[in-house]
């Protein structure tokens, strides 16, 4: 984990909780690790290519809506830009965005007898399923980024940015997740709305359309959403100069930071509520 | 969510004290020291930073004054074009995509503000102004200064970009110049300099798309012209040659000679034999009519011979001086176009010229409106407690995992 880093500067001011945070880390570490096989094995059963089904299913979602999109020209065709591979880019992170935040409020509920071994933790729950998630769909993407070099002879504009926004992307869900899931564990009306919630916010969210086709206006309510400004970054990974993009990173980091903490002090708080 | 189960088999280990209660929620000893912790890291990481933020801003910081410029860059047929624009950020960015053509102001603008935001810019303001200077001055701090002496261009450049930026607004067409350095007096320098330089390259744009435009056309004219004159030299050598006005119509009239004298001997052999019914052979007047028979004779024989002789040579003549005639109309007709075409491409060209058009000159700060020391520490402070809210907790929940 990435705190470890500053957990050793620590280390001189207090040597003993140094070694119990490091010790906690590593111990987390090992339950999450625990935990994802655990949750590939639920989800997918004991088959040897049960866990395939974690790249299949949004590859093969994104890939249905592309070749609909494709076959019925919907959409502004850009100059060098395929449809079909523009819906499969936009899409397959709009689809790992929607299945963290939609499957969060039942992460907690599926799980909750897990919660009677004293080592394992809400957070440890939420963070392996996300983690899950998030493996999927940066493999699914990789997948597509060589399909398209090979087959479309098109190489991929910029990695890192492409790389960069996914990441970003996991860790603006992985806090509404966090957020999510605490919501629904404090009120069931609360989890009843979030799944209209993210399917109102797919017209909002920037995803199937590239900003830079819309009205300077409209552009500029649309860039308030941070998911927005990371479906931008994500196709100026992919697209580079052939497709005019717009998104600022800072803007999407101060989100994610504010949402994370957001969502990490809300799980703090239900967990009255959930553990005994 | 039903969550109580019927047993709660972690109760004891709760109550041995082996799993951590919630933070904030226990006044037991390890809980408080852990809260002094708290309190002691986030001293240390959130409020020293921001502290010392705030002390470079109020004590050290030295003052930037902003001087702004706003301006147009227009066509002169700007009355349909500059509409269009409005029109074209309104309603659709795709209508703007393909319509981009009947916009030239635009374009021109954004090469203009990508001028400005280029080396080409520092080099050219270099040439006027000594930049390093302007930004080295005494009464600025060692951070907000430029910190070399003899900046490479690239460093300059780097160093330019934060001091002087260039918006352009596609709805009004208005591009913003924002100029900052440590004198009122430099910032408004600057900005003129600037503004001066931008109207330079845009006269060489308008200069290049008029000549451009006008070269064309005065090529074609020119290549007319010539033709003009080839086609005009050479009927008057072959006039000159063939000693002949107009051999059409010197033909003609041979033929007409001929033919009038041929009329004339017909008439004199009818009154010759009118005659010869009641006069002797010997009368004088029987004589005049065979004289006149035989002139007439000898004349058309005259003519003919002059006819036919020349005949082939006559028939060249008239080819070659038509042919000679049809260039010299289709010369004159290439020329008349060529001059309209000079004419409308003169309009043109006219349409296209473009200029700076200043909105706002740039003023003479009078208060410095930068660094934003109370924003700045602010968003400082913010930014910092939520990266340790993140950070705290994120340690909070492993250490759970230690116990």
């Amino acid at each position: 984990m990435s705190a470890t880093s500053w957990g050793e500067r620590r280390a001189a001011a207090a040597p003993g909780e140094f070694a119990r945070t490091v010790r906690g880390f590593r111990n987390q570490l090992r339950v999450v690790h625990a935990l994802i096989l655990r949750e590939m094995q639920t989800r997918f059963g004991r088959n040897q290519l049960g866990f395939l089904w974690l790249f299949l299913e949004p590859l093969m979602l994104a890939g249905a809506l592309a070749t609909l999109k494709w076959a019925m020209s919907i959409g502004d065709s850009i100059p060098g830009v395929s449809i079909f591979v523009f819906t499969l880019v936009s899409y397959l992170p709009y689809f790992t965005f929607r299945a963290i935040i939609s499957r969060a409020p039942g992460t907690l509920r599926s799980n909750m007898t897990l919660l009677y071994h004293q080592q394992i933790k809400l957070l440890d729950v939420v963070l392996a399923r996300h983690a899950l998630e998030m493996a999927a769909v940066i493999t699914v993407m990789a997948l597509i980024v060589i399909g398209v070099w090979v087959w479309g002879d098109t190489p991929p504009w910029n990695i890192p940015i492409l790389f960069t926004g996914l990441v970003l992307l996991f860790l603006l869900a992985h806090g509404l997740g966090l957020m999510a899931a605490a919501a629904a564990a404090s009120s069931e009306i609360a989890e009843r709305l979030i799944h209209p919630l993210i399917y109102l916010s797919l017209p909002l969210s920037g995803a199937l359309i590239s900003l830079h086709t819309l009205d300077p206006s409209i552009r500029e309510v649309l860039l308030w959403n941070p998911q927005a400004h990371i479906h931008e970054m994500v196709r100026e990974g992919f697209f580079g100069d052939r497709l005019p993009s717009y998104f600022h990173i800072g803007y999407v980091t101060f989100w994610v930071a504010v949402v994370n903490l957001l969502g990490l002090a809300a799980l703090r708080a239900v967990r009255p509520r959930l553990e005994f | 969510m039903k969550l109580s189960p019927p047993t709660r088999p972690s109760e004891p280990l709760a109550a041995s004290g082996l799993i951590p209660p919630a933070v904030g929620r226990s006044a037991a000893p390890p809980g408080r020291s852990r809260r002094f912790g708290a309190r002691w890291w986030y001293a240390l990481l959130v409020l020293l930073p921001t502290l010392l933020v705030a002390g470079y801003y109020s004590f050290y910081a030295a003052d930037l004054y902003e001087s702004e410029a706003r301006f147009q860059v227009r066509n002169r047929g700007g009355g349909g074009a500059n509409p269009m624009d409005i029109a074209g950020g309104r309603t659709g960015a795709m209508a703007g995509i393909f319509t981009n053509a009947s916009r030239p102001a635009t374009e021109e603008s954004r090469a203009v503000a990508a001028w400005i935001d280029s080396h080409a810019a520092v080099t050219a303001l270099r040439r006027e102004l000594d930049l390093v200077e302007i930004w080295r001055r005494p009464e600025a701090d060692q951070l907000s200064m430029l910190w070399w002496d003899e900046p490479q261009l690239e460093w300059l450049l780097w160093y330019f970009r934060r001091r002087v930026n260039i918006s352009f607004d596609p709805e009004t067409g208005v591009m913003t110049l924002r100029v900052l350095s440590f004198r009122p007096g430099d910032s408004q320098l600057l900005a003129q300099q600037v503004l001066r330089l931008s109207e330079e390259l845009v006269n060489t744009f308008s200069a290049r798309s008029i000549a451009d435009t006008l070269r064309v056309a005065h090529d074609d004219l020119a290549k007319a012209e010539r033709r003009v004159v080839a086609a005009r030299e050479a009927l008057i050598a072959f006039r000159e040659r063939e000693q002949a006005f107009d051999p059409q119509r010197s033909a003609t009239g041979a033929v007409e000679t001929i033919g009038r004298l041929e009329a004339q001997l017909t008439q004199s052999r009818a009154e010759l034999q009118e005659r010869r019914a009641f006069m002797r052979a010997d009368n004088p007047q029987i004589q005049v009519l065979n004289n006149r028979i035989a002139a007439l004779q000898q004349q058309i024989a005259t003519e003919r011979s002059r006819v036919t002789r020349g005949e082939e040579r006559l028939t060249q003549q008239v080819a070659g001086y038509e042919r000679l005639e049809l260039e010299r109309m289709l010369a004159d007709r290439e020329l008349a176009s060529a001059t309209a075409s000079l004419e409308s491409a003169r309009s043109d060209a006219l349409r296209q010229q473009v200029f700076i058009m200043r909105v706002a000159d740039p003023q003479l700060p009078e208060w410095p409106r930068y660094p934003r020391a109370t924003f700045n520490t602010f968003t400082v402070f913010v930014s910092l407690s939520v990266l340790f809210g993140i950070g705290w907790l994120l340690v909070v929940s492993a250490r759970e995992h230690a116990s």
